[in-house]
């Protein structure tokens, strides 16, 4: 029961009862407007009837060739919002605009080896495993939300081919580990 | 100029080893005399070692010699930006643009400058002249700068005053038909152009078709996107009829849980029934009863997908139906009840249960149908045998039932709900044995209504000991939840009212708050630090918080200048928007002004000192205008705390340690040190001017609303200081005969601060009160010690210091301050018992909890069985905070007692 609509900048203020918990992180002004300026349609927000903040999405479409493709960067819900499917909204929106707007090949996220709950929840939305990364960082803070710093944190890099991709190449899993350094694009 | 030298100097800079670029630019600069790439960077180091003069200079003797070089343009750019010299970054570049207009890189730079400067006519010629020149190149086929022009024109007849509006968009209009003409519209971004122009002209019906016409379809690709507008332009339209068409249409193109339509829906129909389109006897209406059946079809088509995947919005509609039909007629029946027990049934066991309810609970407007419903409503509690979604059910259920209100007759029956409450937290903690730490646990908000419960008793009777139980509650819920914001900001607010600034502040570091939440959501633990006489903690976090407004002015408008290369034209006047709220946000002021108080109280181990201090403030931060006040913009998010209670009084307001700081605060903290500024300046004439200000503000009737009692007395005194000076100065009676009621008058104003304060209880209602009325009182002695030093400088010279006005004035003088001393000397005798009692319980633990704070002990013991030593920290901190205030003000006082 949300109401999806585009993230504005207005939402920068009001976004408190998503942002405080503690997995969702609150960048500098610039990371959310170069998102905003950059590929506004792929940043929508979700709010309730009585316009509280349900929570948001932020993605982009970065890569060349093939590997042209939607990023889901952030994907948040505020705690009492959670298990009402405003995740699996918010992903299809996310879909939806990567295949019609960009016309991509895939979507992919990351999310952390050790949040099998996610991993589970990407599953059911179509995603799978292509590869493990050693040494990412999603972010400068990251480790504050943790109250420690860690040197070597390991991501799942999952992904999700779209009808571009008519023989779904995009997905075929890579089979080891990887560098963070190796990646095509950070 | 030697490129080597430069390019050792960018590295340092990128680097950001500013000290080794300015000694590395100085050496240069010996050799290559003047070379202006060379003093560009140097500039750029001053600037970064925030020598903002010196880098001001350079750059403008730079500017001069009309610099085209690629490194001295960014350079330059850089520290003028740094230096917020806008007008300046388009000189730069008109001159590089001029110098060479088939550059389109400086062509592109300098129009980027002009969106700075809000300069909009100018954008627009300059937009209009880059398509002329650069009609032909790769970055314009699809007319990025002749739609930049059509974006100019849309912002300056929004933004800019006195200019012919109609015309402007008249003429908006014009280029934007040629654009389309021209195959420029594509996207989104350019049709948003289109419909806002449109939409400013109140042209809704053209828009309208205009997004459902070609050009609407081929620029939006996203449904969502079009719904939205499609329902944004139905209603301005008013037509209600196909409003309601387009909305079911939505819902049945499978998004059955969009409440955003039923609502839509749900309006229309009756706005349509008040418009006596439909006939009254709703009842009999074809279009309502079509609606009807057509929400309860829908209900029925969710129902038959199982109990876990069951939309909640067309069972929300239904609701929000009958509340429409209730407010209509004023009948509330049984039927009402049912279906709010029937939602409940349903959804009661998702968190957000609650939150759709609270719109609707109202409905049940008499204590028996409340009755009938909470007697329903508790049947549904289970307490056997049951599991996660059990849980979350009877906490919903509790959550409806505190907001309905609970008949609570005396203490001990609140008591006995809040040892309810705790017990049925307890029974929860071992569903919740598995969950990360990250997790609530599931009773989590037993605590919070338990918190509500106490604190309402606190506002009730005034009684510390109801905070320190809702402390002790919700730090016990925190052990289990370490993420928990709810518990961490009720109980920031909570040790504020207490007055500890040192717990406060770990839990305001433990949320991790940082960029625009500095901004948003600082007033929940800033608002009283100000007033503790505690000097590095809130400095620190003052200065903390103001780098949101530089990162506000220094990245929010190079991310317009992206919005224009990236033509997201829609983000344009979002983002400008955004950036002139922040930018006069009354937070911003708050930090300035709370700054400049600390500073104030710290500078003052001398008078010249402090006048030093006072002399070299910036006004632009005590100079309070009507202008600024009328566009002072209140971001602070007030809605972050819990509200479950059917009262008009929220708890964030329950749980201030001060009246919220507003536009009268920030006039009196802005008057009291201007004026203080011009009386060491000697400045009669703004003394004047800014007292008549004071007076005007502390005759008000509403003052209370904002400003605590002790920081009207200190304006008091700072207003009786003022027309003294001014008499002194002008007055032919002072003159004569040394008259003046000022010392009177101050006297007695002290004398009640220092009543007021020795008459309290010492040691069982130490809290924030007590504190901010040291610490307001050495602020008085202050002022007081000013004038003093004033009046015994009053002679306009060394032949005039036997004039019989001057030996009046001395001679009063001197029989206020022996008085004054007097009081001193009773407020300081006070404050050394007060803190030789707080100090004397340090580590005495939890008979001090006890004693103190008559906390009910059956209920500390169960509650504290495994936390007695989290108690026992939460106090040894209070008390340390406590001490750290009062022996800074008793320090601060023995000082002021040998300058007088």
């Amino acid at each position: 029961m949300a109401s999806m609509r585009r993230f504005v900048a207005d939402d920068i203020f009001t976004f408190n009862n998503v942002n405080l918990d503690p997995l969702t992180e609150t960048y500098n002004l610039k990371f959310y407007f170069s998102y905003l300026v950059r590929w506004p349609d792929y940043c929508a927000m979700a709010e309730s009837p009585n316009g509280t903040k349900m929570g948001y999405i932020l993605g982009k479409a970065e890569g060349k060739d093939k590997l042209w493709h939607g990023h889901v960067t952030a994907v948040t819900v505020a705690p009492e919002y959670r298990h009402i499917g405003l995740a699996t909204r918010m992903m299809k929106l996310l879909e939806e605009v990567s295949e019609k707007v960009y016309n991509t090949y895939f979507v992919d996220l990351f999310v952390r080896v050790s949040n099998a709950v996610a991993i589970n929840m990407y599953k059911k939305f179509g995603y799978s495993v292509y590869r493990q990364i050693r040494n990412y960082y999603m972010g400068p803070n990251e480790e504050d939300a943790y109250g420690k710093i860690s040197t070597k944190i390991y991501y799942t890099n999952m992904r999700k081919a779209l009808p571009r991709d008519v023989k779904k190449e995009s997905i075929i899993p890579v089979g080891r580990i990887v560098e963070a350094d190796e990646l095509e694009w950070s | 100029m030697s490129d080597r030298a430069v390019n050792n100097i960018y590295d340092a800079i990128y680097n950001e080893n500013y000290r080794l670029a300015l000694t590395l630019s100085n050496k240069a600069l010996k050799k290559f005399h003047n070379d202006p790439a060379i003093n560009a960077m140097k500039s750029l180091a001053l600037v970064k070692l925030e020598k903002y003069e010196e880098a001001e200079e350079i750059a403008k003797f730079v500017m001069e010699s009309k610099p085209v070089e690629e490194t001295i343009l960014q350079a330059l750019n850089l520290t003028l930006k740094d230096l917020q010299k806008y007008d300046e970054i388009v000189e730069l570049f008109q001159n590089a643009f001029e110098a060479d207009i088939t550059n389109e890189e400086y062509a592109n730079q300098y129009f980027m400058a002009i969106t700075r400067i809000n300069n909009y006519d100018l954008q627009k010629q300059t937009a209009l002249k880059l398509n002329k020149l650069f009609s032909n190149s790769s970055s314009n086929k699809k007319g990025k700068y002749f739609c930049w022009a059509i974006m100019s024109l849309i912002l300056q007849s929004r933004y800019q005053k006195d200019c012919p509006k109609a015309l402007i968009t008249k003429l908006a209009e014009q280029m934007i038909l040629k654009a389309i003409e021209k195959d420029f519209i594509i996207d989104y971004e350019g049709l948003f152009m289109y419909l806002t122009i449109l939409i400013d002209q109140e042209r809704y019906k053209e828009a309208l078709d205009i997004l459902n016409g070609d050009l609407g379809s081929k620029c939006i690709k996203i449904e969502t996107e079009r719904n939205r507008l499609n329902i944004e332009l139905n209603r301005k339209t008013k037509q209600w009829e196909q409003l309601i068409k387009v909305c079911q249409d939505i819902i049945e193109n499978n998004d059955h849980d969009n409440f955003t339509c039923f609502y839509n829906i749900i309006d229309a129909l009756f706005i349509l029934i008040e418009e006596n389109v439909l006939a009254i006897d709703y009842l009999n209406n074809e279009t309502f009863i079509n609606v009807y059946d057509w929400i309860k079809k829908i209900q029925e088509e969710e129902l038959k997908n199982g109990i876990s995947k069951i939309k909640r919005a067309p069972f929300i509609a239904e609701i929000e139906l009958e509340k429409k039909i209730i407010n209509m007629t004023g009948f509330t029946m049984d039927k009402h009840k049912n279906i709010l027990i029937e939602y409940v049934k349903k959804f009661g066991d998702k968190y957000c249960c609650f939150e759709d309810l609270l719109p609707y609970l109202e409905i049940l407007d008499s204590d028996e149908l409340i009755n009938d419903f909470k007697a329903e409503l508790n049947k549904l509690i289970k307490s056997t045998d049951i599991n996660v979604n059990d849980i979350q059910r009877n906490v919903n259920i509790e959550k409806i039932n505190f907001y309905l209100g609970y008949k609570i007759n005396n203490e001990e029956e609140m008591k006995q709900y809040v040892k309810k409450l705790i017990s049925l937290y307890e029974e929860t903690l071992p569903f919740g044995t598995k969950l990360e730490d990250t997790e609530r646990q599931f009773g989590d908000d037993y605590l919070v209504i338990a918190a509500s419960l106490l604190i309402d008793y606190y506002k009730l009777t005034d009684k510390t000991c109801y905070i320190y139980q809702a402390i002790a509650i919700l730090e016990h819920g925190l052990e289990k939840s370490k993420f928990n914001f709810q518990f961490k900001i009720i109980l920031m607010r909570l040790y504020s009212i207490l007055g500890d600034a040192f717990r406060t502040t770990e839990l305001s570091r433990s949320l991790n708050l940082r960029s625009i939440q500095f901004d948003t959501l600082s007033f929940l633990y800033t608002e009283g630090m100000d007033s503790l006489n505690i000097v590095q903690i809130p400095l620190h976090i003052y200065n903390l918080c103001l780098s949101i407004y530089k990162s506000n002015n220094i990245e929010v408008p190079d991310v317009i200048t992206q919005a224009y290369k990236n033509e997201t034209y829609s983000k344009i006047i979002e983002i400008l928007d955004f950036y002139n709220k922040l930018n006069n946000s009354i937070q911003q002021v708050l930090f300035h002004q709370q700054i400049i108080r600390i500073q104030t109280l710290q500078a003052f181990n001398t008078v010249d000192k402090v006048n030093s201090y006072l002399s070299s403030v910036d006004d632009k931060y005590i100079d309070i205008t009507e202008e600024y006040l009328s566009k002072c913009t209140d971001n602070r998010d007030y809605k972050v705390f819990a509200h479950w209670k059917n009262e008009k009084t929220t708890l964030e307001e329950k749980i201030r340690c001060r009246p919220l700081k507003n536009t009268l605060w920030i006039q009196l903290f802005g008057l009291i040190p201007k004026i203080l500024k011009n009386i060491a300046l000697k400045n009669i004439e703004k003394i004047k001017a800014d007292n008549e200000k004071l007076t005007a503000l502390l005759s008000k009737d509403n003052l209370i609303s904002e400003l605590l009692p002790s920081e009207i007395a200190n304006g008091k005194i700072v207003n009786e200081f003022a027309k003294f000076v001014i008499e002194a100065d002008q007055s032919k009676e002072t003159k004569e005969s040394g008259s003046c009621d000022a010392f009177n008058n101050i006297f007695e104003i002290l004398k009640e601060k220092v009543d007021s304060l020795t008459s309290n209880n010492k040691l069982t209602n130490v809290t924030f009160n007590i504190i901010e009325q040291c610490t307001t009182m050495i602020e008085a002695i202050n002022y007081i010690v000013l004038l003093v030093h004033y009046a015994s400088n009053i002679a306009p010279n060394r032949k005039s210091r036997n004039l019989p006005w001057v030996i009046n004035i001395q001679e009063k003088k001197s029989q206020f301050v022996n008085e004054i001393k007097k009081q001193i000397q009773i407020f300081y005798d006070y404050l050394k018992e007060l803190n030789t009692l707080i100090n004397s319980k340090k580590n005495t633990g939890i008979e001090s909890i006890k004693e103190i704070f008559g906390s009910d002990e059956a209920l500390i013991d169960n509650l504290m069985s495994n936390n007695k030593e989290l108690l026992i920290k939460t106090f040894d901190q209070w008390q340390s905070s406590v001490s750290t205030s009062l022996e800074n003000t008793l320090k601060e006082t023995e000082i002021k007692m040998k300058l007088l």
